[in-house]
C-alpha cells in the first residue's frame, strides 16, 4: 500500500466501515432505479398523452397542415399573425374573456355562499350538500338541455313566471344581450358543486378555537366572516379561482348545445373556433396556434393568481 | 375584578349529561383552579362561564349579572385556549388588538394598551410577527397578552400550559402567578396537573364525573380531603389507600386491622363507627416511615426513584397492590428487601368504605399543617 492510499483510507478520513465499503454512487443508483420504477406508470402517460401531443401541437401551428390530404408546408409564425387578424378568433376572444370574467367570480361567491350555509353538522344540511353536489355528476348535455327547457320563452319555468305577471316572455338564448348571461347560469348551477366542496374542505379546516377566540373578543358575524374566515380560507379561494380561469376559458359544449355561438356570434367561444377551424375547416396547424394561444392565456392567468397570492403572503 | 358565582348548573350534549348541577362560588380576585381527570367536565364549566356553551339548566352569574342570555363579547371576560387560537394570519399585535377594534376602542388607546401588555410580558421584540414564526411558548405569552389587553373582568384559562415542555410549563405557571398578584384580577384556571393547581390556586376545585367533588384552598384539599377520590387526586406521589377493618375506638383515634396485615391507627372523629366496620386508611407516601418490630405492616421493595432531594421507594404488598413512600434513611433500603411500615396516628387519613372521609381531629390538622 502505497502512502498516499493509506492516507485517503476509511480510517484516516474517519467514516463508518459499512459506507467506506459500500459505494455511494451504487446506492443512489439503486434508489434512482426504485424511484424511477414507481414514477414509470405516470411518467409514460404524461410523455404519451400530454407532452408529446403537445410538442406536436407546437410543431404543427407552424405549418400550413390539413387534417386530411398531404399538405405539409412549414410557414413559421403565419399562423400566429393570421390568427389576430381573423375578426371571427377576435370576437371569440373577446366572448371567451367575457365568459370568464363574469363567471368566476359568480361561481367563487356561489360555491363560497352555499359552503358557508351548508357547513353545518347535521342530516339536513348533509342532503342539502348531496343535493348541490348533483348537478356537478351531470353530463354537459344533460346540463344544458335541462336549461335549454327551463329557459325556452314557450314553456320553460321563466315563461311561465313571466306569463304569471303578464309580462313578455324573453328569448333568453336567442338574445344578444342575454344569451351570455344565460350561459354563465348554467354553467354556475351545473358546476357550482365543486367549488362548493373545496370550500367545504377548507372550512373544516380552521379550528373552532378561533371562532371561540373571536367571539369572546367580541367580533360581529360580519368580522368573523372577514377577519378570520376569508384569511383562513386564502389559498382555497386561490386554489378556486385558478381552477375556475383554466375551465371557464374552455367553454365549450353550453355554447355550442344551447345556441351554437349566436346569435350574431355573441356567444361564439374560443374552444369552438378552434374545433370549427380544425375539423369542419380542416386547418390543423391554424387550429393549432389558436391552442397554444389559449394555452398561453390560461397559463399566464394561472401564474398571475399565484404570484398575487404569494405576494399577499 | 369581579365575582362569578355559578348556580346549579347543568349540561347535557343530546342525552349525554356532562355536568350535573354544578355550585360554585368564586370571590373578586381569586385565582381559581378547576382541576379534575379528563372528561370531568372542567372545560365545559368554563366555555359555560365564557358563554361558549349554552347551560341546559342552572345560571351562571358574573359580577352580580345573570349572564345566561349575554353572547361570549357581552360577559367582559377574557379566555387563554390551549392551543392558544390566535389568529394566524395577523400579528401579535394584531392579534392583541383585534378585540379592541372590535368594541371600536380609539386607535392611539389600542396602541398604548398593547404596548403595555407586550411589556408587561417582555413581549415586545414579538409584535411583528405572526403566530407561525415563534415557538409555543412565546404564542401562549402572546394570548394572554390578548387576554389582558382588554382589560376583563374575568380570565379564563383552559389549560394553557398543556402544550409547552416541562421547564417551559414551571416558567409560565410562575409567570402567571405573578401575573395574577399584578392585576389582582378574578382568574379562573381549568387543568388536568394537580401540581398547576396546588402552586397557582388560591381555591381549587376538584371536579369528577360532572360533579363537584370539593372545592376549598389548596392545603385544606391536601390535608382535609372530603373522599378518596379528593385524597388521591390532590398529592404527587399518590396517596396510599389500604383498605382495612376497625379494630378499637379509643380516646387517641381509631385502631384499624389492615387487610394487608399489621394495623394503623387514625386520629378521627370516629362519629358512628363501630369495630368490625370496613373502612380505607389513607397514608401519604411522606408520612409512612419505617417501623421496627410488629408494629405497622411489611411491604418488599420494588422500584427506588433516588430525586436528589428526596427519595421515593415503590414497594409490593402481600396482596399484590403498591405503595408509595419516602425514603429517610439515605439510602439503606435496597430492591427486592422487605421493610415494616407505619405512621403516626395523626398523619392517617380514615374513609368510609364508600369513600367519604372521618373528619380528621382538630390535633391531627394541627399537626399536619405544622408539617
Amino acid at each position: 500500500m502505497t502512502a498516499a492510499h493509506s492516507a485517503t483510507s476509511p480510517k484516516h478520513i474517519g467514516i463508518s466501515p459499512r459506507f467506506a465499503f459500500e459505494p455511494k454512487s451504487s446506492a443512489k443508483r439503486r434508489d434512482g432505479l426504485a424511484a424511477l420504477a414507481f414514477l414509470a406508470p405516470y411518467l409514460i402517460f404524461f410523455v404519451l398523452f400530454l407532452a408529446y401531443p403537445f410538442f406536436w401541437g407546437v410543431w404543427i401551428s407552424f405549418h400550413d397542415w390539413e387534417l386530411v390530404g398531404t399538405l405539409r408546408k412549414f410557414i413559421g409564425l403565419a399562423n400566429y399573425w393570421d390568427m389576430f387578424e381573423d375578426p371571427i378568433f377576435r370576437v371569440s376572444i373577446r366572448n371567451t374573456l367575457l365568459f370568464t370574467a363574469i363567471t368566476v367570480p359568480v361561481m367563487v361567491a356561489a360555491s363560497l355562499g352555499l359552503a358557508l350555509a351548508l357547513n353545518r353538522e347535521n342530516r339536513f344540511h348533509a342532503v342539502l350538500r348531496v343535493i348541490f353536489f348533483t348537478s356537478s355528476v351531470f353530463s354537459v348535455t344533460v346540463a344544458t338541455l335541462i336549461w335549454i327547457m327551463v329557459l325556452s320563452p314557450d314553456r320553460g319555468l321563466f315563461a311561465h313566471l313571466f306569463n304569471s305577471l303578464g309580462l313578455q316572455p324573453i328569448a333568453f338564448l336567442g338574445s344578444p344581450d342575454w344569451a351570455m348571461p344565460a350561459l354563465t347560469i348554467t354553467t354556475v348551477w351545473w358546476s357550482v358543486g365543486f367549488p362548493m366542496i373545496l370550500f367545504l374542505a377548507g372550512l373544516q379546516q380552521i379550528p373552532q378555537e378561533l371562532y371561540d377566540a373571536a367571539r369572546i373578543d367580541n367580533a360581529s358575524a360580519w368580522r368573523r366572516l372577514t377577519r378570520i374566515t376569508l384569511p383562513s380560507l386564502k389559498r382555497t379561494i386561490v386554489l378556486v379561482v385558478v381552477l375556475q380561469i383554466i375551465g371557464q376559458l374552455q367553454i365549450f359544449g353550453q355554447p355550442l348545445i344551447m345556441t351554437g355561438g349566436g346569435p350574431a356570434d355573441r356567444t361564439r367561444s374560443m374552444v369552438q373556433t378552434i374545433y370549427e377551424t380544425g375539423f369542419n375547416e380542416w386547418q390543423l396547424g391554424y387550429a393549432s396556434a389558436m391552442s397554444l394561444f389559449l394555452f398561453g392565456v390560461m397559463f399566464l392567468a394561472s401564474m398571475l393568481q399565484l404570484y398575487i397570492s404569494r405576494q399577499e403572503d | 375584578m369581579a365575582s362569578v358565582e355559578v348556580r346549579g348548573v347543568r349540561k347535557s350534549f343530546g342525552a349525554f349529561p356532562v355536568l350535573h348541577g354544578i355550585d360554585l362560588m368564586i370571590e373578586p380576585g381569586d385565582f381559581t383552579v378547576i382541576v379534575g381527570p379528563s372528561g370531568c367536565g372542567k372545560s365545559t364549566l368554563l366555555r359555560l362561564i365564557a358563554g361558549l356553551e349554552d347551560a341546559s339548566g342552572g345560571d351562571i352569574v358574573i359580577d352580580g349579572d345573570v349572564v345566561n342570555n349575554v353572547a361570549p363579547g357581552g360577559r367582559d371576560i377574557a379566555m387563554v385556549f390551549q392551543n392558544y387560537a390566535l389568529y394566524p394570519h395577523m400579528t401579535a399585535a394584531q392579534n392583541m388588538a383585534f378585540g379592541l377594534e372590535n368594541t371600536r376602542v380609539p386607535k392611539d388607546e389600542i396602541r398604548r394598551r398593547v404596548a403595555a401588555a407586550a411589556e408587561t410580558l417582555r413581549i415586545q421584540p414579538l409584535l411583528d410577527r405572526k403566530p407561525r414564526e415563534m415557538s409555543g411558548g412565546q404564542r401562549q405569552r402572546v394570548a394572554i397578552g390578548r387576554a389582558i389587553v382588554r382589560d376583563p373582568k374575568v380570565f379564563l384559562f383552559d389549560e394553557p400550559l398543556s402544550n409547552l415542555d416541562a421547564a417551559l410549563r414551571v416558567q409560565m405557571r410562575i409567570e402567571l402567578a405573578k401575573l395574577h398578584h399584578q392585576l389582582k384580577s378574578t382568574m379562573i384556571y381549568v387543568t388536568h396537573d394537580q401540581v398547576e393547581a396546588m402552586t397557582m390556586a388560591d381555591r381549587i376545585v376538584v371536579m369528577n364525573e360532572g360533579r363537584m367533588e370539593q372545592a376549598g384552598r389548596p392545603l385544606e384539599l391536601y390535608h382535609a380531603p372530603r373522599n378518596t377520590f379528593v385524597a388521591g387526586f390532590i398529592g404527587s406521589p399518590k396517596i396510599n389507600l389500604l383498605p382495612g377493618s376497625v379494630q378499637a375506638i379509643g380516646s387517641e383515634g381509631v385502631t384499624i386491622a389492615l387487610s394487608v396485615g399489621g394495623t394503623l391507627a387514625a386520629q378521627v372523629v370516629p362519629g358512628d363507627l363501630r369495630p368490625g366496620n370496613e373502612v380505607i386508611v389513607g397514608v401519604r407516601p411522606e408520612s409512612l416511615h419505617q417501623a421496627s418490630g410488629s408494629e405497622g405492616f411489611a411491604a418488599r421493595v420494588d422500584v427506588i426513584e433516588r430525586l436528589g432531594n428526596e427519595t421515593v421507594v415503590y414497594a409490593s404488598l402481600p396482596t399484590g397492590e403498591t405503595i408509595i413512600f419516602q425514603d429517610r434513611g439515605a439510602g439503606s433500603i435496597g430492591i427486592g428487601s422487605t421493610v415494616r411500615l407505619s405512621a403516626d396516628p395523626e398523619h392517617c387519613h380514615l374513609f368510609h368504605k364508600d369513600g367519604t372521609a372521618l373528619s380528621r381531629t382538630e390535633q391531627a390538622l394541627a399537626a399536619a399543617l405544622k408539617v
